[in-house]
């Protein structure tokens, strides 16, 4: 308005009435080209302005319309975050192995203002480590060390309150398995970086990540504790160095419960083990159950009968003379209570007759020996979800000293996962499964072989149920559950020889006989004879009583129902024809 | 002329104002999203160390411990599994139940297996009977 008044004092002008020009426009004067410049300086910044505001609105537009590059949120792509390994649970369904979401703690050394407080406070708000420990780390030259790798929610708060400046935290998983060494060697451990070392964690570690459903074993935790309890209990009892144990589904191949002792907690590798606090680490983590190859002794001759029975070698009615000591190349084979008589096979096998063992098998020869253990899986590396599997150790030369000593399991050696895996197959009605710790679907029978005819496999039944009844097992008699099996009692080689006193006994049962559905194989290694016992430590005085009560605490768990073994049907169905319904001499 | 102008400048404010709606809401709705998204995440970490928590204060040998404290409970034995509970019979002659002393009755009831008053019982020994209840719960 003040700058119109100028040119038009007048009021009453109408609004668009043009003030004349203040001065006259001649063309192609100085001015007119002044007006000119002056014109089209206004274009450019007027375009310049345009173009401006374009960009504006363009970049509203993009903003509220396009969402401007913000990356929104989007429903159902966005992945649900998993745990990077998936949980592990028995065959019921607890929980043995799963990973938990934390935070690791570090720490900027540079920012430390008191490293000592500092580390004074945080051994305070963490337990179980020392100011020393974190005061070290502290006092390093870098700009990042770790101070704990995982904290529980409560640690982190505890932390968090100490406000101390230059600490910081990363989110963090580890691996928790609740309950402790009871799976040591079943489940095995991860390291700090979360990858799986032993077990089935290091045999199925890939499977493991990116599995979004929990992996189940076929281990069921109740059985495997009562294995545990009682491998640990006998283990003490007969001041034993150490013990391995396994359960079998023998129609599956399952593997119910495996132990192995001394044994580690996968939480805390180093804490020591309560009854064996001599054992090292590397002791620890040693699997004898699928890792370790044993001679076990006499329970080999249930291999050596089935053998001789299924190849027609011997019927149950043919007799060996074991009088007298078998002298061989500088060795001399003798039976531990030798009954220095004739013995018919079911008293062999009942008494663990050595003589009569060997005679079978050197009537049977050589090949026929190599080529049954082939087709039993005793000499071949058995496949298992573990990394830990042993391979068995038989001499090169087979001749007819290794005949005889093989017979009752000297100078061969597998593992009790093999010995169990085979065992199976002569008692399931003669078919070899893989053996497995990953739960089979109920009323699924895995793709077998068969090893040996079902007639053969009902006399190594009959002949497992007479040495409980009558021979050496009697102490794995559980009332009502029709145990059979057979002792095994090796002497372990000490500085390449056979020590006498220094013994590994061991004890394959399997029940209920009538209808074999387990099987039980434990190894205790070098116990000690105790009042007790009457100083014995042999598999029928140390591992035989030990099944028993297994047997005997487990049938109920597995709906085993208890039946009366005297009854025709049960007695009957496990009568051997060749002893006219009479029994044997007890052993 | 100038109506349908002043009616289509409406129009545009209004589809416009419309558009923005939608966009905030649905964007609303993803925050939202997302938010249960990231609880439902914590939820299930918490739900996992529970189950851990449970399993570890499940041990075999706690509850051993704990049993011996408490309860001195003992394994059962073959002895008393010698009879099951299937192999007692029912009685002969099916009782209906409204021949059946009232205070026992309701409890049947509540389980959806009594039969209906007046018919003669279905079930034949005591297991079966049993294996009906638990089927029932």
């Amino acid at each position: 308005m003040v700058a119109l008044s100028r040119f038009d004092d007048n009021p009453c002008h109408a609004r668009h009435f043009k003030p004349p020009p203040c001065a006259p426009v001649i063309r192609g004067t100085a001015a007119e080209e002044a007006l000119e410049t002056g014109r089209t300086r206004v274009l450019v910044t007027a375009a310049l302005f345009v173009l401006l505001f374009a960009v504006i609105a363009g970049r509203l537009f993009d903003v509220m319309i396009l969402g401007g590059g913000i990356e929104a949120p989007r429903a159902g792509q966005r992945p649900i975050p998993l745990p990077s390994r998936a949980p592990i649970v028995d065959r019921e369904g607890r929980l043995v192995a799963t990973s938990l979401k934390g935070v690791a703690l570090y720490a900027d050394p540079r920012e430390i203002r008191h490293p000592a407080d500092v580390a004074r406070e945080l051994a305070r708000a963490l337990p179980g480590a020392s100011p020393e420990h974190f005061a070290q780390e502290l006092s390093q030259s870098g700009t990042f060390v770790w101070l704990k790798r995982f904290l529980s929610p409560r640690e982190e708060a505890r932390v968090n309150d100490l406000g101390v400046p230059g600490l910081d935290f990363l989110p963090a998983e580890r691996r928790f398995y609740p309950y402790g060494p009871l799976l040591a060697h079943a489940v095995g451990y991860v390291n700090i970086d979360d990858k799986g070392l032993a077990g089935v964690e290091g045999g199925l570690n890939r499977d493991l990540l990116g599995r979004r459903q929990p992996l189940q074993l076929s281990i069921d935790v109740r059985l495997q504790y009562i294995l545990h309890h009682e491998l640990r209990r006998v283990a003490q009892e007969f001041t034993a160095k150490a013990a391995a144990g396994l359960i079998m589904n023998v129609n599956t191949g399952e593997i119910l419960a495996l132990v192995s002792l001394p044994d580690f907690d996968p939480n805390h590798l180093d804490a020591p083990d309560p009854d064996f606090p001599k054992a090292t680490l590397k002791d620890r983590l040693f699997d004898r159950a699928t890792l370790g190859s044993y001679e076990i002794g006499s329970i080999f001759k249930v291999f050596t009968m089935a053998m001789a029975l299924d190849s027609g070698t011997v019927t149950m009615a043919s007799r060996f003379d074991a009088t007298n000591p078998i002298h061989i190349g500088g060795f001399t084979i003798t039976d531990y209570h030798g009954k220095h008589r004739p013995l018919s096979v079911p008293e062999i096998f009942a008494y663990s007759s050595n003589i009569g063992a060997a005679k079978i098998a050197l009537a049977c020869g050589a090949r026929l020996q190599q080529e049954y253990l082939r087709r039993f899986g005793l000499l071949t590396q058995p496949t298992l979800e573990l990394p830990e599997v042993g391979s068995p150790h038989y001499p090169r030369d087979w001749r007819p000293i290794n005949v005889m000593t093989i017979a009752f399991g000297n100078g061969i050696s597998d593992t009790l996962l093999q010995l169990a895996r085979a065992a199976s197959a002569l008692v399931n009605g003669g078919i070899l499964r893989p053996a497995t710790l990953l739960k089979v679907p109920p009323g699924y029978a895995p793709q077998g072989r068969r090893v040996i005819s079902e007639e053969t496999s009902l006399r190594i039944r009959k002949l497992l149920r007479l040495v409980v009844e009558y021979g050496t097992g009697q102490f794995a008699e559980a009332p009502g559950y029709v145990v059979g099996g057979k002792t095994g009692t090796a002497e372990r080689v000490e500085r390449g020889a056979y020590a006498r006193h220094s013994l590994r006994s061991s004890f394959l049962g399997v029940f209920p006989m009538e209808d074999p559905q387990y099987l039980i194989l434990t190894m205790f290694d070098q116990p000690h004879g105790n009042k007790k016992s009457h100083g014995f430590a042999t598999a029928g005085w140390v591992a035989a009583p030990a099944t028993r009560r297994i047997v005997e605490r487990i049938a109920p768990l597995l709906g085993v129902a208890p039946v009366d073994e005297k009854s025709p049907a049960v007695a009957g169905a496990l009568a051997i024809a060749s002893l006219k319904g009479k029994g044997i001499a007890p052993y | 002329m100038r109506l349908s102008a002043i009616f289509s400048l409406i129009l545009v404010a209004a589809t416009g104002f419309a558009t923005f709606g939608v966009k905030y809401e649905v964007e609303g709705l993803l925050a939202h999203l997302a938010r249960l998204e990231s609880e439902r995440a914590a939820d299930q970490n918490q739900i996992a160390v529970l189950r851990a928590e449970w399993n570890y204060l499940n041990r075999p040998d706690t509850l051993a411990a704990l049993n011996e404290r408490y309860l001195s409970l003992v394994p059962v034995t073959a002895k008393q599994l010698d009879a099951q509970i299937a192999d007692i019979p029912m009685r002969e002659t099916a009782v209906p139940v409204a021949a059946a002393p009232p205070p026992a009755a309701p409890a049947l009831a509540d389980a959806g297996t009594a039969p209906e008053a007046g018919r003669p019982a279905k079930v034949k020994t005591i297991g079966e009977l049993v294996a009906s209840l638990t089927l029932a719960r």
